[in-house]
């Protein structure tokens, strides 16, 4: 097996069991379960995929914003809270259609965000810059297999979103439009809060692990082929560890009001 | 495994490399800072029901606690910028605030606004934990700053959802500034006035009196917004009056602290 | 399913959005907000004194959420308590929030430059002032279209959010793609011009800034003559349709508008991974380009 089918079956490895197991869950009817549980089992689970999520998304922080890293130029809690939220804002307008709609709806509206951005980024890298989009931290694209060295710029730690980075953004849209959406899911449907209360309390518990998620990759990660990507399994351990917390403290609110 | 990973890194120590500790030249001890910011929080909260302008006031201490302790933190350098910070603060202290505006309904409000105030500063723990032992970050004041922030996070929202609604109990708070989606601003408020000051004075000649004195300013603005928010024109003059004495408190720290203030010139050569 | 009506309310918030995405773009670069700050934070730093605007306001998507949220909030207030139409209360919330958005730069340029006092950078207060005016401005029309758009969706295509806090969802995915995709025109190309043309900026090159305007000194507002050429409207393209695609929630069935946002998705997957390969064949590599040449400054 070559280096790249490794480091795709990384990738894949990981997000496409989280997908699935989420949708999985959508068969359950989690409303006539003890809601302490429910709420326990989606807003952990959720955590998870947010944080996860955070590690797909390409980012190259303030480095690539002059086409000196990879990635997008922007910083990761900022990208993924943009690709999150706005997966919230799609879930929500589903909000009182089953769980695997407002699921998928969470999903694609992140997932298509990420895309666009990053198609417009290119864009801007080639067209604007000069710059073929290219990687520095693998010698080919695991995905496409093309040369990346010979086109980084010398003195910069490559550039733009190769096709790699690319599809490792979209399951970071993915992950993460899932994670806000169950998270939005436990607090709506399950404790029956209002649509306000449950959007701003799910904004924060986004927040707070793209947060986590964010200093565990310190700055700059360009997908799942980035060495740092191996780093996941402490920020999991991080969100499942707050997302207890979280459950419990949203629980315990739904049960004063 | 991942129980493992958090046990391992839970015992194991910090890491390979050594952490340092840096001084960071202060005018005003971090304790006085958080004595007033406390103080002055639960007891704008628990004052409420008087009028609004005592808990939009009182948010102005609260937030320079907050700035301090975000200054403290983020001199060591995160790695992804100084408002990260900011937004954890407010990402973990929105749920204890609400957690607390909903104790309301079997508590009184100075006892919930505590309980609050303790457990944003337990959820800040926790993250710091978190960052520290867990994520591994080299920063020796990470668990004690983190808990300072999300707990100062905390105090300030309840603080301007007080404001808001003009009262410190659910159904008030509940139909005045959460169903309205106020709190979107309240929230967004709060976690700029945190992490701004430190953000905006950034640089190597970067003064402790300065950043208070915008953190007080971007506080006075938080207390302007509540004043919007709620359409009461004595909390807006108030913010409005603060803002000025803050503002210029600000200017006159700048005048002192730049190099030089013309109006202005062709830009010397450099080396 | 639904008519005609709400996919024309959907184009026309996705239109709505092109507006503020081209303005954001023109206001951060005006104002040299986000990421590419960090050079012209730099500058000084390296000995290259500079007349730019710095306005370090968090980051983009934050500082975007409170102006969504203060205008959206104010616009609130003013229908619900005052009777007031949209657009009459709209115009009171976007003029409210320049006020704030004003207060907060003001902060940010002066508390930056007297912190690089060790450099002596001097505070010049002609370029706070001169800037102040294209910075609101730019500012206000972009959150009077974010506002203008929250508006429909929450009156028109009823969405179970509130007006303010969807006018501050909405802040924080424009700034995102605000600082995600025009910035990078504005710090790669626009910053350091006086480099060649055709690859990114090396390390070495970081914080040796173009200094020198077109004639005389170049200011920040010279920024914008260059990025509203490219990177504004690239910005304003794609906030637009990410707007007008995610907005399809709700509109086909259950089930349409997620395969309509997946097989989008694909469609940029496979146009990015085209130009990729289009960039490759047709720039070439830089195999026989040496360090120098590139850090050598034209």
């Amino acid at each position: 097996m070559g280096e790249g089918a490794k480091l795709n079956a990384r990738g894949f490895g990981l997000a496409v069991p989280l997908l699935a197991v989420s949708f999985a869950m959508a068969a359950v009817n989690w409303t006539a379960v003890s809601k302490l549980w429910a709420t326990l089992i989606l807003i952990t689970y959720g955590s998870v995929l947010v944080n996860v999520g955070v590690h797909y998304v390409p980012v190259g922080g303030a480095p690539a914003a002059m086409a000196t890293a990879t990635g997008v130029g922007t910083g990761t809690t900022q990208l993924a809270a943009g690709s999150g939220l706005t997966g919230l804002i799609t879930a929500a307008a589903m909000s009182d259609k089953p769980f695997s709609v407002i699921l998928a709806n969470g999903a694609a509206g992140a997932a298509v965000m990420m895309a666009i951005t990053m198609l417009v980024g290119n864009l801007i890298y080639v067209y604007g810059v000069g710059c073929p989009p290219c990687s520095a931290k693998v010698d080919r694209d695991p995905l496409t297999g093309w040369d990346q060295e010979p086109y980084v710029t010398p003195g910069t730690e490559g550039h733009g979103i190769p096709t790699v980075s690319f599809v490792s953004g979209i399951f970071g849209g993915l992950l993460g439009g899932t994670g806000g959406a169950m998270t939005y899911f436990a607090l709506y449907k399950v404790l029956g809060m209002s649509a306000a209360l449950a959007g701003v309390l799910a904004m924060g518990f986004f927040y707070a692990n793209a947060v986590l998620a964010s200093y565990n990759i310190g700055g700059t990660i360009e997908g799942y082929h980035d060495p740092k990507f191996t780093r996941v399994p402490r920020a999991a351990a991080c969100s499942i560890a707050f997302g207890i917390v979280a459950s419990i403290i949203a629980y315990v609110m739904s049960t004063y009001v | 495994m991942l129980a493992r990973t958090l046990l391992l890194s839970a015992v194991a120590p910090g890491g390979e490399e050594e952490e340092e500790e840096v001084e960071v030249a202060v005018a005003i001890p971090p304790w006085k800072l958080i004595l007033a910011g406390v103080a002055s929080g639960i007891v704008g909260i628990s004052l409420a029901w008087v009028h609004p302008v005592i808990p939009a006031i009182a948010a102005i201490p609260v937030i320079m606690w907050g700035a301090d302790a975000v200054r403290r933190v983020a001199g060591y350098g995160l790695g992804t910028g100084v408002p990260s910070i900011g937004y954890m603060g407010l990402g973990g202290g929105s749920v204890a605030a609400l957690l607390a505006v909903a104790m309301t309904n079997v508590t009184y409000a100075p006892i919930a606004a505590a309980v609050g105030t303790v457990l944003g500063a337990a959820i800040g723990a926790l993250l710091g934990v978190l960052d520290r032992r867990v994520i591994k970050m080299k920063i020796p004041v990470m668990e004690r700053c983190s808990t300072e922030i999300v707990a100062a996070g905390t105090l300030a929202l309840m603080c301007l959802m007080a404001a808001v609604a003009g009262d410190f109990t659910w159904s008030a708070v509940y139909s005045r500034v959460i169903r309205t989606g106020i709190i979107a601003v309240l929230w967004v408020a709060c976690a700029l006035s945190l992490l701004h000051p430190y953000n905006a004075c950034l640089g190597p000649s970067e003064t402790q009196e300065r950043t208070l004195s915008l953190a007080a300013e971007c506080g006075s603005i938080s207390a302007i917004v509540a004043g919007l928010a709620s359409a009461n024109p004595i909390v807006l003059i108030a913010g409005g009056i603060a803002w000025l004495i803050s503002f210029w408190k600000f200017w006159v720290y700048t005048k002192r602290d730049a190099a030089d203030v013309v109006w202005t010139g062709v830009v010397p050569k450099g080396e | 399913m639904v008519g005609l009506t709400e996919i024309g309310l959907t184009a026309a918030m996705g239109a709505l959005a092109t507006i503020a995405g081209a303005f954001e773009d023109a206001e951060s670069d005006v104002g040299s907000q986000s990421n590419p700050n960090s050079q012209v934070q730099l500058a000084p730093q390296m000995m290259n004194f500079h007349r730019y605007f710095n306005k370090a306001i968090s980051g983009e998507p934050v500082s975007y959420m409170m102006y969504g949220a203060v205008a959206g909030t104010v616009t609130w207030v003013m229908m619900t308590k005052f009777g007031l139409p949209f657009l009459a209360a709209a115009a009171i919330g976007v003029g409210v929030n320049a006020l704030i958005h004003m207060a907060f730069s003001t902060t940010a340029h002066l508390g930056r430059i007297a912190s690089a006092a060790e450099f002596g950078h001097p505070i010049y207060l002609d370029v706070v002032l001169s800037h102040l005016g294209p910075i609101a401005g730019f500012g206000g029309i972009a959150t009077f279209a974010i506002i203008s758009l929250a508006y429909l969706q929450w009156s028109a295509l009823k969405h179970p959010f509130p007006l303010p806090l969807l006018a501050a969802l909405w802040g924080v995915t424009v700034g995102a793609i605000g600082s995600s995709t025009g910035d990078v025109h504005y710090g790669a190309e626009r910053l350091y011009q006086h480099y060649p043309f055709g690859g990114g900026v090396p390390v070495a090159a970081h914080g040796n800034i173009t200094r020198k305007a077109e004639t005389g000194i170049r200011n920040s507002m010279d920024s914008v003559y260059f990025c509203a050429k490219f990177g504004c409207p690239l910005t304003g393209l794609c906030f637009g349709l990410v707007v007008f695609f995610s907005t399809w929630a709700g509109l086909f069935g259950q089930w349409g508008a997620v395969i309509a946002m997946l097989l989008v998705t694909l469609g940029c997957l496979i146009v990015s991974n085209r130009i990729e390969k289009w960039a490759r064949e047709n720039y070439g590599t830089y195999e026989d380009v040496e360090l120098d040449e590139i850090c050598d400054a034209v």
